[in-house]
Formats: C-alpha cells, structure tokens, sequence
C-alpha cells in the first residue's frame, strides 16, 4: 500500500514546503510507518457491524440562544497582522484582474 | 515548615487551608521557591509569580471570610499548555503559537476557578500533543524526576513532572492515546483519563477529537478523584459531552467479589521488571479477594495502526486551522495567501507534528481513504466492541500501562514507530471510549511501574475504588522524586 506514497503530493495538500532533506527523511519515516499500519489494511473485517461513529444524542443539542462572543479587540490581540480593526492578509487579487 | 509544604497531598493541603494552619499564600511561596531550584525539568513554559500570588490572596481572603468555595479552594492545579485560560499563554508547546494569549477560559478553567483553585502556570507537552516523551517540545524536553536523563513520558510530561517533583500537588493534562496514563506510569503518579463525554473539551486545543480527553494528575488516588470530580459536569459547549441526563455513574458491585480481567495474549514482549511488578500486583488483587479471568481481545492488535489512522486523520484535518491568518505563526514577506500559508505552516510546525499531518493526509487521501481510514473505523468498531463485551464480565481490564520503564531521552526519538509503540497498552481505552486509570504498583530499574485499568463507560469509581485497595496496602502514594 505504502508503494503509492508519492510525498510531493501529500506535502501540496497538506500545505507543507518540505526541504530535500525533510522529503528524504518523511518519506523513509511514513513508508516504515505505513508498512506497520499493512496488517490493518489487510485485516479481514468484513462482518463487522459498522464503522466507528462518535454517538451523540438529540439532547446534547442545545438552545440556540445568542450569547457572548470575543470583541473584535480580543480577536485582533492575536491577529499576526491588522489594519483598520480588520484582520489582513496578502493581496489576493491583482488590481488588473 | 514551609519547606515540606510541597511534599503534602491535595487533601492534606485542604485540611490544613481549612484549619488555618496553612495559608495558600504559604504554600504558594513554598512552591514558587521550589520551582526556582528545579528548572532543569523543563516542566513549566511558563510561571507567572504574580498572578498565581494574586490568586492565593484572594483564596485566603474568602476563607478568612468564611466564604470558602471548597476542597480545592486555594490549592495550585498547573495546566497543561494546551488548556485555555484567559489572558494566560497557550502555545502547545509550538513556535506556532508563540506568543498566543488565549481570549477566553476553557470549560475545565472556568471549573476550576470557581471551585477556587489556583490555575498554576502552562506546562510543558509534546508539540500538540503528539509524542510520547515531551522531546517534541519546541521549548526542549520535559525531563524525569526519578531520572533526570529520562523521559517523563509524553505528551503530558510537564504535568507529570511538576507533580511527581512536588512542584505542585495536582495537574491538569489531556489523553488522545496515552498522554495522561503513561507520563504518570513513568513518574509514580496515579492519572486518569475519563470516559469520553465526562469531561468537557471546550477550550482544549484540538488534536484528533474523537480521542481527545482532559484529565487529572495526582500523587495518590484520593486527590485523582477530588480533581476528576471538579471537571466532570455537563457542558453545552461541547457536543460530546454528556448531559446530566446522561450522567449515570456505574459504581463497583458490593455483592460479589470485584473481578479483574486480564489480557494475557497482549502481554508478549513486556519488560521483566515490568512484568513482575505487574504479577505481584495482580497476585496482591488474588489475595484480596478479587477474582482474577482470562479475557480475550482479539482485535486489540491492531489498535495501534487504528489509532495512528485516525488520529493522524483527524488531526490533519483539525491542524488546517494553523494558516497565519487570524492566529499563530505567519510567514513574513509572503508573496500571496497560498505561500504565505505554506510557509507559516512549514516554519510554525515541528518535525512530529509535520510528519502526523503529512500521515493523516495520506491516509485521508484519495485512492487511500478506504484501504485506511474507512478499515481504521471499522477495527475501531471492533475494538470497542471487544471491550465492551469483556467489561460485562468483568469490573476492570488490566494490563501494565506501559511495556518498559521510562527511556532516555533520545533514545527513540528518530524511531517514530518504536515511539509509537509506546501507546500499546492505553490506546484502546481512547478508541472505546472507555475510562482508564494509571496507578504506581512498585518499581523496576529505580524507575516507576505503574498499572492500567479499563472500565466501564462512566466507571471511573470502579477504577478509583480497586487503585485505592492497592494504595492502602503500599506506601507508593505521595512520594516526591528524590
């Protein structure tokens, strides 16, 4: 299974930049992994009854009732970058376009 | 007599804050003084003098005015720096939330302070929560009190340090697979982690949410369950989190003799010192009375490859918050949102937590999903159906928590699967659901040997009350590490 390991591809979705030496190193590492996780994908579970879900009852779901929430001060504090009591980012759409 | 203040138990603490021979100003002194003299632990990431000063005064204040909130009025919890707690930091243990200061109290938090204890500093954890030694701390590794070139287990090994070298009497951690019953195995401490829905998440950094519980670290087994009851209420904050409707502790029977369920096919490979530990416990629960029946897991093997799939599934999923926009790290110069991104999150994450995201990425991936996580949730099923059919037979499940005492440091650290392997014994409880209690039952190697027990959901008393029967016949409670 681990042989469709394609590293490059997994780092793109998981919006990681590896280094060569952190591919090298992740690729041996999640091949070796994955070659311990082989006996679970090969286990036979075929007559299990369903697969795992978290149950949670109709009651847990509560009120919708308005409550406090965090100011935007509070929010912001945290913020790595803000202007105008808004949070900003890099420019995301060119000016021409 | 300030100086032995730290060597005293939660509700020892107690009983003297309520006499009045002991104020929490002195204590917290006491115990401010002690941490000044063990830095080399590494178990806090930070302490601030002022505030828990401040917190102590205001306990001493309302006992004087005969206003006091309770048993924990007073006395320091130190919490894992994965909890939140207003206007205190919150880094996980990762340059991707240095600095951080969290907005608002976690549920356990906002528990705790209005049973007036003293929120007691951020302690060390492996970067997230994932590891099983402290070492992938960006703050540097958490280090054994027993042994101080040893890990004192992860993630939670700044709470177990902390209480284990008596720089404060009880501790906060969180558990997906281990991080609260191993550290405490490791460093003599009783810990548990709670049936999943006992315990309210609500301000716990997320890891994998289906696993993910708070819970409570002590030096003996009444303080366990002192702080265990103060965290487990209804929460409508968390969704999982069980109603009081749904509350209906399970207690151990009085009429029969208490029966221990014992794994024994899952006990290949455990370390002789463990082991005999292990069978001299067990031998001690014979001569008690209890009635010791072979059970069989048959699933149970392929626990950990479940729980590495799931875990590392959802963590991926639930790390994809950390993109340097409204919080953590960000990338400077970035040339636009996707590299600004990609960068954030390449500097912000260490290597554990990178390889994990990486994993569960994989595992969620298309053409992989099913062989993995879809065969991951059924092994799941199957596991927790195993444990539950068991616990109708018997009122606990034991195994050792861990197969060995405490390691070096770096010893397993380039090994993730050797490290991985560490969680053996404790993951099922997390992927049943199911309470579980780590215990001290004696030593191997001068290192802690701790047991494990599994109950019942909602059976935390069953575990407290067979942990108990061990305590009073040992003098393995309210050690401080030399």
């Amino acid at each position: 299974m681990a042989d469709g390991l394609d590293i490059d591809h997994i780092a793109r979705l998981a919006r990681l930049r590896l280094t060569p030496e952190e591919r090298a190193l992740y690729e041996g590492q999640l091949t070796q992994v994955l070659g311990h996780f082989r006996q679970l994908a090969e286990a036979d579970l075929s007559k299990t009854s369903a697969p795992f879900r978290i149950t949670v009852s109709d009651v847990s779901l509560r009120q919708d009732i308005p409550g406090e929430t965090l100011g935007s001060e509070a929010v912001l504090r945290n913020a790595p970058a803000s202007r105008d009591g808004q949070i900003s980012v890099p420019r995301v759409v060119d000016d021409e376009a | 007599m300030s100086e032995s203040l730290h060597t005293l138990s939660a509700t020892e603490l107690s009983r003297r804050l309520a006499t009045g021979s002991v104020t929490s100003r002195a204590l917290v002194e006491s115990l401010l003084a002690r941490a000044k003299t063990h830095t080399v632990l590494g178990a806090f990431n930070s302490l601030d003098a002022d505030d828990v000063l401040r917190q102590a005064d205001a306990a001493d204040r309302r006992r004087a005015e005969g206003k006091s909130l309770g048993p924990l009025d007073g006395i320091p919890v130190g919490i894992k720096d994965n909890i939140a707690v207003r206007e205190q930091p919150l880094t996980c243990s990762s340059k991707m939330l240095a600095g951080f200061i969290s907005p608002y109290d976690s549920t356990v938090a906002e528990k705790l302070k209005a049973a007036g204890a003293i929120l007691y500093g951020r302690l060390n954890m492996d970067e997230f929560a994932m590891g099983s030694s402290t070492e992938t701390s960006a703050t540097g590794p958490a280090r054994n009190p027993w042994d101080k070139d040893r890990t004192p287990g992860g993630s939670s090994g700044g709470s177990a340090a902390s209480v284990a070298s008596g720089l404060v009497p009880l501790a906060l951690g969180s558990d997906t697979g281990g991080s609260i019953r191993q550290p405490a195995s490791h460093c003599g401490l009783v810990g548990l982690k709670p049936t999943y829905g006992m315990v309210s998440r609500y301000g716990l950094v997320a890891f994998a949410s289906s696993l993910d519980q708070i819970g409570p670290f002590a030096r003996n087994v009444d303080d366990c369950e002192l702080l265990f009851q103060a965290l487990a209420a209804p929460d409508a904050r968390d969704m999982t989190c069980f109603t009081a409707a749904e509350r209906k502790p399970v207690h151990l029977p009085q009429n029969r003799k208490p029966r221990l369920g014992v794994p024994r096919a899952l006990l290949e490979g455990v370390d002789a010192g463990v082991r005999a530990a292990f069978d001299a416990a067990l031998e001690f629960y014979r001569a008690a009375g209890c009635e010791l029946i072979d059970v069989a897991l048959p699933t149970a093997g392929l626990a950990v490859p479940t729980y590495y799939v799931v875990a590392t599934a959802e963590a991926s999923s639930n790390l994809g918050r950390y993109d340097g926009v409204r919080y953590g790290h960000r990338a400077q110069g970035a040339l636009n949102p996707v590299d600004m991104m990609e960068r954030s999150r390449s500097e912000g994450f260490g290597a554990e937590v990178k390889r994990r995201i990486l994993l569960g990425t994989f595992v969620l991936s298309a053409g992989y999903a099913d062989a993995y996580y879809g065969k991951a949730l059924l092994a799941r099923t199957r596991i927790r159906d195993e444990y539950l059919k068991a616990l109708q037979q018997v009122d606990a499940l034991v195994t050792p928590t861990v197969p060995s005492t405490a390691f070096r440091l770096g010893e397993k650290a380039a090994d993730p699967l050797k490290m991985y392997l560490e969680d053996l014994f404790t993951i099922p409880a997390n992927l049943a659901g199911l309470p579980a209690l780590s215990f001290p039952v004696g030593m191997a190697n001068n290192l802690p040997v701790g047991i494990h027990l599994v109950g019942a959901p909602q059976a935390e008393s069953v575990l407290f009350a067979l942990a108990r029967q061990f305590e009073g016949s040992h003098a393995l409670a309210n050690r401080i590490a030399p």
